[in-house]
């Protein structure tokens, strides 16, 4: 094997976490001036792929040869140094300092041996080949933070491109971008291209990946499906490789297609990032909302919570039009929320099991402001027996419960109270199977009591097991709508969240 | 229990416990440890009428140390408290020479902490400024403001009211008046904290403020409430300080701003799992009253009394810090 026939190599690539393989047997290559497409679903291993590839994690099996010569060492600085550098998608850039600067952080030219100098005219020469070279327009003394998305990414590139990068990831580099700058950005991609840099291009809009790569990779549960260049390659496919064999044999619940009362209704609502949802929930049904991170799953989810408020389109619950100002207001209209990032949005860590169950309805266990422990005490009882929370007992601090365990805390927070609407995003993210299956079957029993209940996940296969109805967003705005005895089911809804062409024009029912 | 190797479970035993004890109550011991040296140190130090002293030496510093372990619970910090106090300790004193009764000065006294405490609370709650930011400049305005009224000389209260006089120097029995009105702080806000809906909303804001929006608590509201409080517990302790002192005194107060904060730091080691709370923020000002208090009788240089007090902060929270991170 030459060395110009592949700048990376992976081989047999396996991974796992808690005993659950995330990655089975992946051999992924790059060569030279390719653009080579990662897709798959949330889950599917993707990101775990190129952490292992940029030396974030070390695989547990396999191996990764770069230049010909195998990695022995996997670390980030390490993975530098043989030129594979990442673009991330949260980009961070120190924000009061020049855009040059910025490129040029920990690689700073210097002359003199004591004191070091930082040499600006070089920095400034550099910075401005790079930018030539990728051909865009760039203000480099403009400090960081003033600098829009698509620029940040470009000071990422160039980063890589100081340190000779032989390999660029691109993870979700258009996520965050408008048309103009996606274009732009492609015809970075082309020029890098040219240059001999291998790319790899991870992203979930199966359009754009078609449109810039050489070659497509489709991952499905930590395993690879396949590799197609792209003269053989259509959304059509690709969607047939994700969906594939479905190792979850989703045992569907026994739904209910009868239709009950409206409980909640929104007509065209419209913020930064939803044009225009229209939607109707009913009393007593699961609705799988399913989309891809970034289509506004979680931003519906805020606009409901009172934590972000629509520019224009209105509310009717139960009938009567409203405006929900905060998430207190939120809960006293009967609205609760599994957040989508648990550790952050979802749990006290450094506060008891306890306390964490009753934050949200502290009053219901107050007399006149005042607490009772023995109370307290006897609620978080029934619910570590109720949902099978394993815990040293109600005043465990919550850090130091599993994952699992503490996601089980966060629902029984909610499940001690009156609510009417339970929406619960991403809610089995990082939990351990069991426990999703304890999720799907308590969300399942919110519904029989004539409850509603709104479960966002990207995970279509959950989607298509625990929901009554389904609803698909693309782009901020609902795309399509399902029932799930309809054939051909998670197919259609990928083509539905994937590409432009899935849906089915989707009508609120107005009256 | 798979005792294999006993007498290995039993030393770990042992050291768990030992990490505990030293964790939980290292702050404890150490202040007992200190008592011990002290009394057989100078002879002055473990008399009943000493011990009386210091508790009504400590008692201001723990009524500020109150105030300011309401806003840390709640993830906070109040750098005003020094200033205010001196700015509302010239305020009442102007106002009983004015001839404004005791109970209207007193009334004013508490308004105008409450007053100091809003305008932290709006800028740092409301606004959003940093905490630091916000009630140092709040802080910066209070001594600007009773440096301009006072001009820099004390205000002399040659015959104070009676009943102001007894508030910091009365006796009830063989008991200083301030060591009773401390008490009564320590247990109403200890029961506060931990009891009632107020306290427990603001250590859910200090444990994780987004996961408290997320639970429907009003973040904003609780933490303007908490400098509100703080702001109150000031007016208290100038109230006591100016009875004590009988003026006004442009400079005094200044020295309660690091005393408290290391005083919550202190307790903060002790009783909850590192949350400031009352009855720890007590010891850590009796900790801190007593190293002056002794050393003091020990002829000790005040110069060596701070370097003492810094050592003691930051061995506790040395402590604390080692003994949790190797969980």
């Amino acid at each position: 094997m030459s060395d110009a026939k592949f700048v990376l190599k992976a081989e047999g690539i396996s991974k796992q976490f808690g005993g659950v393989w995330v990655l089975k047997n992946v051999d992924f290559d790059l060569k030279p001036g390719e653009v080579h497409a990662l897709v798959g679903e949330n889950g599917a291993g993707k990101s775990t792929l190129i952490k292992v590839i940029s030396g974030v994690y070390s695989p547990d099996r396999g191996k990764v040869i770069v230049a010909d010569k195998e990695v022995k060492s996997f670390n980030v600085k390490q993975m530098e140094s043989h030129g594979i550098f990442t673009v991330h998608q949260e980009i961070n850039l120190v924000p009061f300092i020049s855009a040059m600067e910025n490129v040029f952080i920990g690689s700073e030219p210097v002359r003199g041996k004591f004191p070091k100098i930082l040499d600006y005219s070089y920095m400034k020469q550099k910075a401005q080949s790079l930018v030539q070279t990728i051909g865009v327009e760039l203000n480099l003394k403009a400090p960081a933070y003033t600098l829009s998305a698509s620029e940040q990414q470009i000071i990422q590139i160039c980063r890589g491109l100081v340190a000779n990068a032989r390999v660029m990831i691109l993870d979700e580099p258009t996520s965050s971008l408008s048309a103009e700058e996606i274009s732009s950005l492609f015809s970075m991609v082309k020029k890098l291209r040219k240059e001999g840099v291998g790319i790899i291009f991870v992203s979930h809009k199966l359009d754009e990946v078609l449109q810039i790569s050489d070659r497509i990779t489709v991952l499905k549960d930590g395993e690879k499906i396949g590799t197609i260049p792209r003269q053989n390659a259509t959304e059509e496919k690709i969607v047939s490789m994700m969906v594939g064999k479905s190792g979850f044999k989703a045992v569907r619940f026994h739904v209910s297609k009868k239709v009950s009362e409206t409980i909640l209704q929104l007509k065209n609502i419209t913020t930064n990032k939803l044009r225009g949802v229209n939607l109707e929930l009913r009393k007593g049904e699961v609705l799988g909302i399913v989309g891809v991170v970034g289509a506004g799953k979680t931003e519906l989810a805020e606009v409901l919570f009172g934590l972000d408020h629509p520019k224009s389109g209105e509310i009717y619950l139960e009938g009567e039009k409203i405006a929900i100002k905060s998430p207190t207001d939120a809960i006293k209209k009967g609205f609760a929320l599994v957040p989508e990032n648990r550790r952050i949005q979802g749990i006290f860590a450094r506060l008891s099991l306890s306390n964490n169950i009753t934050a949200a309805y502290l009053s219901q266990w107050c007399k006149g402001g005042v607490i009772f422990p023995s109370l307290e005490n006897e609620v978080t009882r029934s619910f570590i027996q109720k949902l099978a929370i394993r815990t040293r007992g109600p005043s465990q601090l919550l850090q130091y419960l599993s994952g699992g365990n503490q996601q089980k805390a966060v629902l029984a927070k909610w499940l001690g109270g009156n609510f009417k609407i339970l929406m619960a995003d991403e809610a089995t993210q990082g939990v351990d199977v069991k426990t999703k299956e304890d999720i799907y079957s308590l969300v399942r029993e919110i519904a029989s009591e004539g409850r509603a209940v709104m479960f966002f996940s990207s995970y279509v296969p959950e989607i298509v097991k625990v929901s009554d109805r389904i609803v698909a967003m693309r782009e901020g705005t609902i795309a399509a709508e399902f029932y799930p005895d309809e054939e051909n089911l998670e197919h259609k809804i990928m083509m539905a969240i994937l590409t432009e062409k899935g849906g089915n024009v989707y009508d609120s029912k107005e009256s | 229990m798979t005792a294999k190797n006993p007498e290995n479970s039993a030393a770990v035993a042992a050291n768990t416990f030992f990490k505990t004890l030293l964790k939980k109550y290292g702050v404890l011991i150490a202040t007992f440890v200190l008592m011990v040296i002290f009394s057989f140190a100078t002879p002055a130090f473990m008399t009943s009428r000493n011990m009386l002293m210091l508790l009504r030496q400590i008692s201001m510093l723990t009524m500020v140390s109150i105030g300011m372990t309401f806003v840390m619970a709640a993830g906070g910090f109040d750098m005003s408290v020094g200033y205010a106090i001196g700015l509302i300790n010239v305020t009442v004193a102007m106002a009983l020479k004015s001839g404004m009764g005791v109970f209207l000065s007193l009334v004013l006294a508490l308004l105008a902490g409450m007053g100091v405490g809003s305008l932290n609370g709006v800028l740092v709650s409301f606004i959003g400024l940093p905490d630091f930011i916000g009630t140092f400049a709040v802080g910066s305005i209070a001594f600007g403001l009773k440096m301009m009224v006072t001009r820099g000389n004390p205000i002399m209260l040659w015959d104070a009211p009676e009943g102001f006089s007894f508030i910091g120097q009365g006796y009830v029995g063989a008991v200083p008046f301030p060591i009773i009105l401390m008490i009564t702080a320590i247990v109403l806000t200890s029961f506060v904290m931990k009891y009632t809906r107020l306290g427990r909303r603001l250590y859910y804001i200090g444990g994780n403020k987004t996961a408290a929006l997320y639970s429907g608590i009003n973040v904003k509201r609780y933490r303007f409430l908490s400098f509100v409080i703080s702001g109150f517990c000031v007016a208290v302790t100038s109230i006591i300080l100016t009875s004590r002192v009988g003026s006004g005194q442009p400079l005094a107060g200044e020295e309660y701003l690091l005393d408290a904060i290391s005083a919550v730091f202190l307790g903060m080691t002790m009783f909850g799992e590192g949350e400031p709370n009352v009855p720890g923020s007590f010891v850590g000002a009796f900790l801190i009253g007593m190293l002056t208090n002794a050393l003091t009788l020990m002829n000790v240089a005040y110069y060596f009394q701070y370097i003492t007090k810094g050592v003691a902060v930051i061995l506790a929270v040395t402590v604390s810090i080692i003994s949790r991170s190797k969980e």
